[in-house]
């Protein structure tokens, strides 16, 4: 049993390792907070272009291909084969920049759907109303139904931050040291799994308050609900 | 209606953990019973399947464990070391099996009991010697630094400052720390990093010496601009509760340098004689 202890929890094993475990913590947030900007921007101009004219296909076609391919294949495709491209910015793109783009254009394709989702279910009233008070397509989208739409999908955008946020893990197999590749490393000299723990441990204060904060946005929805209150934009 | 439904999926759910199950356990089933085919000396070298040398490798690892593009088979100076020992009358066993393993998790396996034994350059380390045990040193190998032909590095004194490019858990890595203000990159198998030096990513790799080479030998674009005088033995590497099999291959190694086997294997893979006892490896 105290091996089995020592195997997960032995500090002096991990100590030597906490200030590059604190950089890779540094690493995943910002990894995390930039990939996640890029798909909630993106998502929605995909979610708004599903609903145009001809460009709906475009859009269709993107979110097809990145809901398919793996997050994994897609960031070593990048990382890969970038440098080899005469395009400008694009050979230059560190490990760091690919993997928040790669997972942002990724994940973009997945809060696009939610965005769908949540537009979708705004009552055809709200639009038919905006419109015949003369205000445009664009400016119904933008002041009434978005609004609305975002209100209500709140929680699979927050499970969707989640998901991303997991899933910066796989950096460490194009060299960037987020907190898992320092952790490996850790263990693979060391032999000892207490940097492993030190990594779920981050994990675990990164996204328990994140879901808390969710759950309670959630109940605060309901309770204005319950109270038939009428839900302004 | 909807009763078989729930019994139709507790059905599947328990079918596919039975099947998923048992073949994690199929290492340990089957050994006891062939006892046949082996060598009463086979038989006492505690191997997990009678008969059948099971070895982890990181394959690929020129020229010590690789495969030929389009093949399966594994080749190379681990691969034909650890089958001449094999060979030998104290062992004796011809069916020799290398399985392809991430570099960093195979002492963890052999640790755990997973394969009988590895063969993958692994350089012979106190703390890797508290996790498993090794044989006596088969290769004496030094660390490089490789950059692109025509790179202002001149050696590892260059590197401050500049990006390196190493595989996780090997001995470069932790050489490539020690570096003054350098970014270490590290990558899953060795030949990624050689791409990441190929693609700019990197400005040099530090790793064995005899390895890039290998790799520098076949392109025009690598060369190597620093050999670092620290040295190192590879070892083979056995789970410490085998002592049996390990105390085989120690003798087998000795017999098979006392024959000239040795030599032999040595030749064909670096195309020199292996150094003699005490030579200094970095005097050409």
């Amino acid at each position: 049993m105290d091996e089995v202890i020592q195997q997960y929890f032995d500090w002096d094993a991990a100590r030597p390792y906490l200030g590059d475990l604190a950089r890779g913590f540094w690493v995943t947030i910002q990894i995390a907070l930039l990939a996640e900007l890029i798909a909630l921007a993106l998502g929605l101009v995909l979610a708004v272009l599903r609903r145009a004219g001809w460009v709906r296909f475009l859009a269709i076609a993107y979110i097809n291909f990145f809901r398919a391919v793996p997050a994994l294949l897609v960031l070593i495709i990048m990382y890969v084969s970038f440098p080899f491209l005469p395009i400008p910015v694009i050979e230059d793109l560190t490990g760091f920049q690919i993997g928040f783009i790669g997972l942002g254009l990724v994940y973009a394709a997945y809060i696009a759907e939610v965005y769908r989702a949540g537009i979708e279910s705004v009552d055809r009233g709200q639009t038919e109303a905006a419109r015949s008070l003369g205000m445009s397509n664009g400016q119904t989208m933008r002041l009434v139904v978005v609004p609305q739409a975002v209100r209500r999908v709140l929680p699979p955008l927050m499970n969707d931050f989640i998901a991303l946020t997991k899933d910066v893990a796989l950096v460490s197999v194009i060299a960037v040291q987020d907190v898992v590749g320092v952790a490996r490393d850790a263990q693979a000299v060391t032999f000892n799994s207490t940097t492993l723990t030190v990594a779920v441990v981050f994990y675990l204060v990164f996204t328990l308050p994140l879901i808390w904060i969710l759950d309670r946005i959630i109940a605060r929805e309901h309770r204005r609900l319950g109270r038939g209150e009428i839900i302004s934009p | 209606m909807r009763r078989w439904i729930i019994v139709l999926t507790s059905l599947l759910v328990a079918v596919g953990l039975t099947l998923g199950l048992s073949a994690c356990g199929d290492d340990d089933s089957g050994g006891a019973a062939d006892t046949a085919a082996s060598t009463a000396a086979a038989a006492d070298l505690g191997l997990l399947e009678s008969g059948k040398l099971q070895v982890a490798s990181d394959i690929p690892y020129a020229p010590f464990e690789f495969t030929e593009p389009g093949s399966t088979e594994a080749i190379g100076f681990d691969v034909d070391l650890v089958k001449a020992i094999a060979a030998t009358p104290g062992i004796g066993i011809t069916d020799v099996e290398f399985i392809k393993q991430p570099f960093d998790t195979i002492i963890v396996s052999i640790a755990q009991g997973r394969f009988d034994m590895s063969a993958s350059s692994f350089s012979i380390t106190p703390e890797r010697a508290k996790q498993i045990d090794f044989s006596d040193g088969y290769f004496t190998a030094t660390q490089s630094v490789m950059v692109k032909t025509g790179s202002d590095i001149q050696g590892i004194d260059d590197l401050e400052g500049r990006r390196i490019g190493v595989q996780r858990g090997t001995t470069g890595a932790d050489l490539a720390a020690t570096v003054k203000g350098a970014d270490v990159l590290r990558y899953e198998i060795i030949d990624d990093a050689f791409n990441a030096l190929a693609a700019g990513r990197v400005d040099a790799v530090i790793n064995d010496y005899a390895v890039s080479a290998y790799a520098a030998e076949r392109r025009d674009d690598f060369e190597i601009v620093d050999r670092n005088p620290t040295v190192e033995n590879y070892g083979l590497v056995f789970p410490k509760d085998n002592p049996a099999l390990r105390d085989a291959f120690n003798a087998g190694l000795a017999e098979i340098r006392a024959n000239g086997t040795y030599d032999e294997i040595y030749r064909q893979w670096f195309g020199e004689n292996p150094p003699a006892p005490g030579e200094d490896p970095l005097a050409d």
